[in-house]
């Protein structure tokens, strides 16, 4: 009887361990649920609130725009409250004291700038103080508050809540703000002089007294060039992939008859350089669950660090960029109605602290996190320039000039090209495959095939190329990282990539090694130990799971490619070999944690810098679409985007960066292969001046079907050879034209007719549409182009 | 269990969504959406664009002086006419707004009449020059529809409007209006005739065939006889189809979908009485329903799981389109003009098919508040005009965003045309383009072995189909090769065999004469006295004398662990060489994919485990099996798949499907065989009965199924605990931490 009674006790105890793991399971992935719905949220319509009665027709709206925006006689040396600080030939400074506001004045059309909207202007429209303190305070402040362990990201706060004293000086002013209630004070230096306006944060002055609050992140003069609704004439310019226009155009609109909508709730806001995995915890590639397939592609990183708004009706344009600290930065293109605020404006917002998650479990990143920050401020002292410009250089062209000559005189930038003409050809070399327990070898290109591709080009007239080989090392294309210089055997190995190089020495084709010196393939090396882990102490993974062969990736901590780099061009200087490609360092940056420390994106950035320095020194590099802070280290440019990201809001792209580049460095694009619409892509390597980009194998690509090279569906040399040398021929005859010369000017008609005028006097006509257009007594046939003279 | 499964494959993905970031390695120039096709395996494979964004209409311009530019509000259907008109159906605003593709009023369809339009359909009549506007409306607005107000809200009607096209839109001016009150004249906005007309409507069938259910209509589509296929909000039996005829006759109900049963609803099912209210499984209602220009109806459900949700009916009622990949939450679907499909679903996708159900594209997404052109916040209808531009209609963002065909889907459709049509050597200047611009895309492949058999190249055609993995196209090609080869070579075959057959019978004679082999025969004796190989060689008359063998493995020492493992090397070998190396036509593996370690890992383990279970069950059964006899046992039982698998092997080389019954009724005769051996292996190692075998067989597949249950849970509370230490250990350091 007792044991019965046992029994039965045992068994139920029995039944209920049972069911634990599926009741954890079951709550577990409701939790994981919730975290991913959360993210997805619908867009518009967006409704604010009743359709304002008093608000006055768009005409007279546009034209009191446009007079208060031209101050032809500055009366008691104050506009708008503000008053004149200095001024050099051009410009003139103004600042009113109580929200540190600026405007800048040109000199001889009248033009302003302004960096606020008025407090009775707020008020009126009553704007939420959070959302309207970047516009309402010359420069804002968000802080992270620490309560009770658990930590506060706060929302901005304008300057008019904090004692600003100023100084001012001949060529500006310097303001020490302190927040008293905070504890946190800072400096602000403003100067103005014949490049434009520049502003510093010394990092020295900024002091956090009290422990509990600490500098979250910054804005400067984030209104600076703003404007109301599509009240003036003008745009935005982002720098989304090459860059994109966004036009002054009214999103506020009635809704169900009685109530006002606005056509978007967020505008532009993206990290300098990229998203960082240590804090932008899901990236904006996302897996379908079910199919387990990608369902939309990441937005374009940011390469270079720079904004702008172009008053069109005043002629007056303005080009922010950061000089210093852009590495921890975002970038911000507010349009009007998000928030319910009237203002366009567009600026940064430097981050000197974010929050990031730290899981404490092991297996559900949703499970026990905590919020936490990081110890020490992401950035040091920043430094962020405004170029301006007037008259007929007041539209993107001419602020992408003025760039070019500040990265040139600041040495960001090398001109390296000669203006040559020339076709990128990507080679592919190996990649491996399963085969019973092992991983074979799969040989798309060996160095003879390379060898004769590059002679059967010469004889169709191909003779100026930049080849890269890409996957020559043994082990193939994903064998990660690149220890030392071993070419596979399988291609020809090393004797025979030497014999290569030195074949085409003296001829018109450059021969780069291109190399990834960030990835680590998970199977070729386990050890978690050089392995970069975020700041929540996790070691940073990469799982596709639409890889064939290996399907899980780290990357190499910075210090590691930087021994290595430097490792391999040493190990390929001793075979004769100067030209060296790196892709992975270029185009991801990242903050990580190693022993106790947490470095951050500029630690990496002096770990790849300084490897640079080292190669560049006696070796010729090749970068793929490189951020700004490696320019100066790569003789080409390539993997230029010619696309954006899409975004709604934007109204065209813009060829921003490469009229940057074109003309000081050789731009190619991103594959042409993989093209579904080779004609508009064609006509936009013509519009853009950038060079052709193949990727080549000598098999077909059904032999690399099994490899994690599957993504390659269409490369062989044998189906290329006609095209390659069709592209080339024609191609080089438009850039012989413009050869030497930079983008003057590029427009865009609205029936889709591009015009892209250079600094010697060449037109390039490109017309998108289908149907043939005429312009200036020529007509250039739909879907083609036109070379001919400025008028 | 299932469920449980499910759930682990969940936590799963969400974790590996959870660690994922950009594919570090494509460098494509990106649109916002990926584009994916089916390959021969029916899996999703990345493709180039097949259709970018072309525009985004969130307005209706008017160009008619007096009218207003427009805004829909939550649309939810769209038609497009062949001449360039669209008909958005403005639900919000209760009214059908007709426009030209670019986005230019033509006029307004409707006001007043329609209360809650969710559904339109236009037909252009030829004979009267009119066009009808069909419009399904969940309620009914008019009271002359019905008196009874309760009723007109219960029930809805499907309103027919006509127009002539091309009449201009009339602004009528209205004289001022004196307000006494106040003194003043107010001026009147003009009233605008849009010039149509109601020309008739139909309610709910009085038919008694209809039941008794609501008719809420959501949906329609007509076809050129004037028959309405109409999908009835919560109607499970189907379209109601509903004939012109004596204002309108009910036809009856029309393509209803197959009711899914689910795991679950059996279970419940089996469990509850007769009479208790169990949930009956019920078929889904379709979500939207479309007819092309051949009378064809094509209907989409919004469903989860694998059931068929896009359909191509018939006139009797049966789906021509057989898709292996479906899409989930469709609410869309249009025919094209190449006999494809275009289906979209309220989750952002756009599949479209081939007549046939071949997945040709699948594209678009769900809008991450990214704001970008491409994704969709949610979709409601899709359409297709006549240059194969699509218009997707998104109801929450009140927008039709318009996409263009690439220069490559420009190719398929191309070659799709001629493909459909039978030209197939026509296709293939197209598909020859096609596969430059992707040689991966499988769709193309096919047809070009289509094209190359036609053309009686079946080498070629053979490498196309073999790369699509298309196998009935393969195996003609093969079966042609194979002839060729035999027309040609079979002579000499023949002469070889009887070549051989004459050497055999020759040396047999001098042997018998000379004992010319009884070199070898003494050293096969002299080896078989080792015991290892004569235990191997045992094998032989294991398969045909069982009752024997098992008394020699008991009683003669026929049972050693090296005949054991020797014979499960063997196994593995066989077994994977047919696993991954087999004939195409006969292949059940995808290519290029290996789990060797897991093959082996199975065969081990499974022969263990099962001799193991069967031993443990047999000692408490008074059996007399040991755990190495049973295990012998079991492996001397699968002789004939020693002997006849290496057969089938060769024979999967060379059939086609046409022989392939071959293979299948030799499989039969072998698992028939080793059934039998195991069963009497059990049988006499343990000295039982027949039925004390079938018993004991009960229990061991019994025990074994527990155990794994009881291993599964371990492991899974094994991972609970671990993963609660690890937790309290990081709770730990990050607290010291601080």
């Amino acid at each position: 009887m007792k044991n019965n009674k046992l029994k039965r006790v045992l068994s139920l105890g029995l039944v209920c361990l049972m069911f634990t793991p599926i009741i954890s399971f079951a709550t577990a992935k409701n939790k994981a649920v919730e975290g991913l719905t959360n993210e997805v949220i619908n867009r518009g319509p967006f409704i604010i609130g009743d359709v304002n009665e008093n608000e006055l027709p768009e005409a007279e709206r546009q034209k009191l725009a446009l007079e208060k925006a031209v101050v032809k006689e500055v009366e008691n040396g104050e506009i708008y409250g503000h008053k004149l600080i200095t001024s050099n030939d051009k410009y003139e400074l103004y600042r009113k004291d109580a929200n540190c506001s600026i405007i800048i004045r040109d000199i001889a059309s009248g033009a302003i700038f302004t960096s606020t909207v008025s407090e009775e202007d707020a008020k009126a429209r009553n704007y939420s103080a959070v959302a309207a303190a970047p516009i309402t305070s010359g420069i804002a402040l968000s802080y992270v508050e620490e309560k009770d362990n658990t930590i506060i990201l706060n929302s901005p706060i304008g300057v008019n809540t904090a004692t600003i004293k100023y100084k001012d000086a001949k060529d500006g002013f310097t303001a020490s703000i302190s927040f008293s209630n905070l504890e946190i004070s800072f400096d602000v230096v403003v100067s103005l002089d014949d490049e434009g306006l520049h502003v510093e944060v010394p990092e020295d002055k900024i002091v956090e007294e009290n422990a509990a609050y600490s500098v979250g992140s910054m804005y400067i003069f984030n209104g600076l060039g703003m404007t109301e609704k599509g009240d003036r004439e003008g745009y935005m310019i982002l720098p989304d992939g090459n860059g994109i226009r966004v036009d002054f155009e009214n999103n506020f609109y009635v809704y169900g008859g009685t109530q006002e909508a606005v056509k978007y709730s967020s505008g532009y806001m993206q990290r300098v350089y990229g998203s960082d995995f240590s804090f932008d915890l899901a990236n904006t590639s996302t897996y379908d669950e079910t199919d387990m397939i990608g369902t939309s592609n990441s937005t374009e990183s940011i390469i270079a660090p720079f904004w702008g708004m172009v008053h069109t009706d005043t002629q007056f344009g303005v080009l922010g960029i950061i000089t210093k600290g852009e590495e921890s930065a975002k970038i911000e293109g507010i349009l009007n109605g998000v928030a319910g605020l009237y203002e366009n404006y567009s600026g940064c917002r430097i981050i000197y602290r974010d929050t990031y998650m730290r899981s404490l479990s092991d297996t559900n990143q949703y499970q026990g996190t905590v919020t936490a920050t990081p110890k020490n401020k992401l950035v040091g002292d920043v430094e962020i320039t405004f170029l301006f410009t007037t008259g007929d250089k007041a539209n993107y062209i001419g602020l992408a000039e003025s760039y070019r000559n500040k990265l040139i005189a600041d040495g960001d930038l090398v001109k390296t090209t000669d203006g040559t003409f020339k076709t990128r050809l990507d080679f592919f070399g190996v990649d491996k495959e399963e085969f019973l327990v092992f991983k074979t070898d799969v040989v798309a290109t060996t160095v003879d095939n390379v060898k004769d591709i590059l002679a059967d080009l010469k004889s169709n007239g191909v003779e100026d190329i930049l080849a890269i080989y890409t996957g020559w090392q043994q082990g193939g294309y994903y064998e990660t990282p690149i220890k030392k210089y071993d070419v596979a055997n399988s291609i020809g190995g090393n004797s025979a990539m030497n014999d290569l190089f030195k074949e085409l020495e003296g001829t018109g084709v450059d021969l780069y090694l291109m190399t990834d010196m960030q990835l680590i393939n998970k199977a070729v090396e386990s050890s978690s130990y050089d392995a970069v882990k975020t700041y929540g102490q996790r070691t940073k993974e990469i799982f596709s799971p639409f890889l064939k062969v290996y399907k899980n990736f780290r990357y190499l901590i910075p210090e590691l490619s930087n021994e290595y780099m430097v490792k391999l061009s040493d190990d390929m200087k001793k075979d004769g070999i100067g030209n060296i490609a790196f892709s992975g360092i270029s185009t991801s940056l990242f903050s990580y944690f190693k022993n106790d420390t947490q470095y951050t994106r500029q630690d990496v950035i002096d770990h790849y810098v300084s490897a640079l320095d080292k190669v560049s020194a006696d070796m010729d590099i090749v970068l793929e679409n490189p951020f700004k802070y490696m320019w100066k280290y790569t003789d080409s440019y390539i993997d230029m985007p010619l696309y954006s990201s899409m975004f709604v809001y934007a109204s065209d792209e813009i060829p921003f960066v490469s009229s940057v580049l074109k003309g000081t460095i050789d731009v190619y694009s991103e594959y042409v292969n993989f093209e579904a619409n080779a004609t508009e892509y064609f006509l936009k390597l013509v519009e853009t001046g950038v060079y052709p980009s193949f990727l080549l194998t000598e098999e077909s690509p059904t032999e690399l079907l099994h490899t994690n090279s599957s993504w390659i569906y269409s490369s062989e040399y044998e189906q290329y050879d006609e095209r390659i040398a069709e592209y080339h021929k024609e191609l080089k005859a438009i850039n012989d034209k413009v050869s030497g010369a930079v983008i003057v000017a590029h427009e865009k008609s609205d029936e889709g007719l591009s015009k892209t005028t250079y600094s010697n006097g060449v037109v390039v006509y490109v017309n998108f549409s289908e149907k043939a257009i005429i312009e200036n007594g020529e007509t250039i046939e739909a879907l083609s182009y036109k070379v001919g003279e400025a008028e | 269990m299932k469920k449980l499964l499910k759930r682990v494959a969940l936590v799963l993905c969400m974790i590996i969504i959870a660690l994922s970031v950009s594919e570090p390695f494509e460098t494509y120039a990106k649109l916002p959406y990926l584009t994916y096709t089916q390959n021969g395996y029916g899996q999703y494979v990345e493709t180039q664009a097949a259709y970018t964004p072309h525009t985004t209409i969130s307005k209706i311009t008017s160009e008619i002086e007096g009218i207003d530019d427009m805004r829909f509000e939550e649309p939810s259907d769209i038609k497009i006419t062949d001449d360039g008109y669209m008909y958005i159906c403005d639900k919000k605003n209760a009214r059908i707004i007709v426009a030209t593709t670019d986005g230019k009023l033509d006029r307004v369809i409707g006001e007043e009449w329609l209360e809650e339009p969710t559904g339109v359909f236009v037909i252009d009549n030829e004979d009267d020059g009119y066009t009808y506007v069909y419009v399904a409306d969940n309620k009914m607005a008019r009271e002359e529809m019905n008196s009874d107000r309760k009723e007109r809200k219960r029930n809805g009607a499907v309103v027919v409007f006509k127009y002539k096209k091309g009449t201009p839109v009339e602004l009528i001016p209205q004289d001022p209006i004196y307000y006494e009150a106040t003194g003043v004249w107010e001026e009147q906005p003009p009233i605008i005739d849009y010039k149509w007309e109601v020309d008739r409507y139909y309610l709910k069938p009085e038919s008694p065939l209809y039941g008794a259910g609501r008719f809420n209509p959501m949906k329609i589509a007509v076809d050129q006889s004037g028959i309405m296929y109409i999908i009835s909000e919560g109607n499970t039996n189907g379209i109601v189809q509903i004939s012109p005829e004596e204002g309108g006759t009910f036809l009856g109900y029309f393509g209803a979908n197959e009711i899914t049963v689910s795991l679950g609803y059996m279970i419940t099912e089996f469990f509850m009485s007769d009479d208790s209210t169990a949930i009956r499984g019920v078929a889904d209602t379709p979500s939207n329903v479309n007819v092309d220009e051949d009378g064809l109806v094509y209907t989409i459900t919004a469903s989860e799981g694998t059931l068929q949700s896009v359909k191509k009916l018939n006139k009797s009622g049966a789906n021509m389109l057989k898709t292996e990949v479906n899409p989930t939450f469709g609410v869309g679907i249009a025919p094209g003009r190449y006999n494809n499909v275009y289906a979209v679903t309220s989750t952002g996708y756009i599949y479209e098919y081939t007549s046939e159900g071949t997945l040709l594209f699948r594209f678009g997404g769900k809008d991450d508040q990214a704001f970008r052109v491409g994704l969709f916040a949610n979709i409601s209808a899709v359409d297709v005009d006549n240059n194969d531009y699509l218009y997707v209609m998104d109801s929450i963002n009140n927008e039709i965003q318009v996409f263009k065909p690439t220069e490559f889907t420009q190719l398929v459709h191309e070659s799709l045309v001629l493909y459909q049509n039978g030209r197939y050597s026509d296709s293939k200047k197209p598909l020859e383009q096609l596969i430059l611009m992707n040689s991966l895309f499988d769709y193309a492949n096919e047809a070009m072995g289509h094209a190359y058999f036609q053309e009686e190249n079946y080498e070629q055609a053979l490498y196309y189909y073999r790369l699509a993995k298309e196998k009935q196209g393969y195996s003609d090609s093969f079966w042609e090769l194979r002839n060729d080869w035999l027309t040609s070579n079979l002579i000499y075959l023949i002469v070889i065999i009887v070549i051989f057959w004459l050497i055999f019978k020759v040396l047999g004679k001098i042997d018998k004469k000379t004992g010319l082999f009884n070199v070898y025969r003494r050293m096969w004796k002299k080896l078989k006295k080792n015991k290892l190989i004569s235990q191997i060689a045992y094998c032989k008359t294991y398969a045909t004398h069982p009752i024997d063998g098992a008394y020699a493995v008991k009683r003669e020492g026929m049972v050693s662990y090296g005949a054991i493992t020797f014979l499960m090397i063997l196994f593995m070998v066989i077994m994977i060489v047919n696993k991954y190396f087999s004939g195409f036509l006969v292949k059940n593996m995808r290519d290029g994919v290996y789990y060797i370690p897991t093959d082996i890992l199975t065969v081990v383990f499974g022969f263990v485990f099962a001799s193991a279970v069967t031993y443990l069950i047999c000692t408490i059964s008074d059996g007399e099996g040991r755990f190495k006899e049973i295990l012998m046992g079991y492996l001397y039982s699968f002789t004939p798949y020693f002997i006849i698998q290496p057969i089938i092997y060769l024979g999967g080389m060379i059939v086609t499907t046409n022989e392939m019954f071959l293979i299948q009724f030799a499989n039969i005769i072998m698992f028939v065989w080793i059934a039998i051996l195991l069963f009497l292996t059990i049988k006499e190692i343990n000295n039982y009965t027949v039925k004390e075998t079938f018993k004991v067989i009960g229990i061991t597949i019994f025990a074994a199924v527990v155990f794994v249950a009881i291993a599964f849970i371990l492991y899974i509370l094994a991972a609970q605990v671990i993963n609660f230490v690890k937790s309290i250990y990081g709770e730990v350091v990050y607290r010291l931490e601080k």
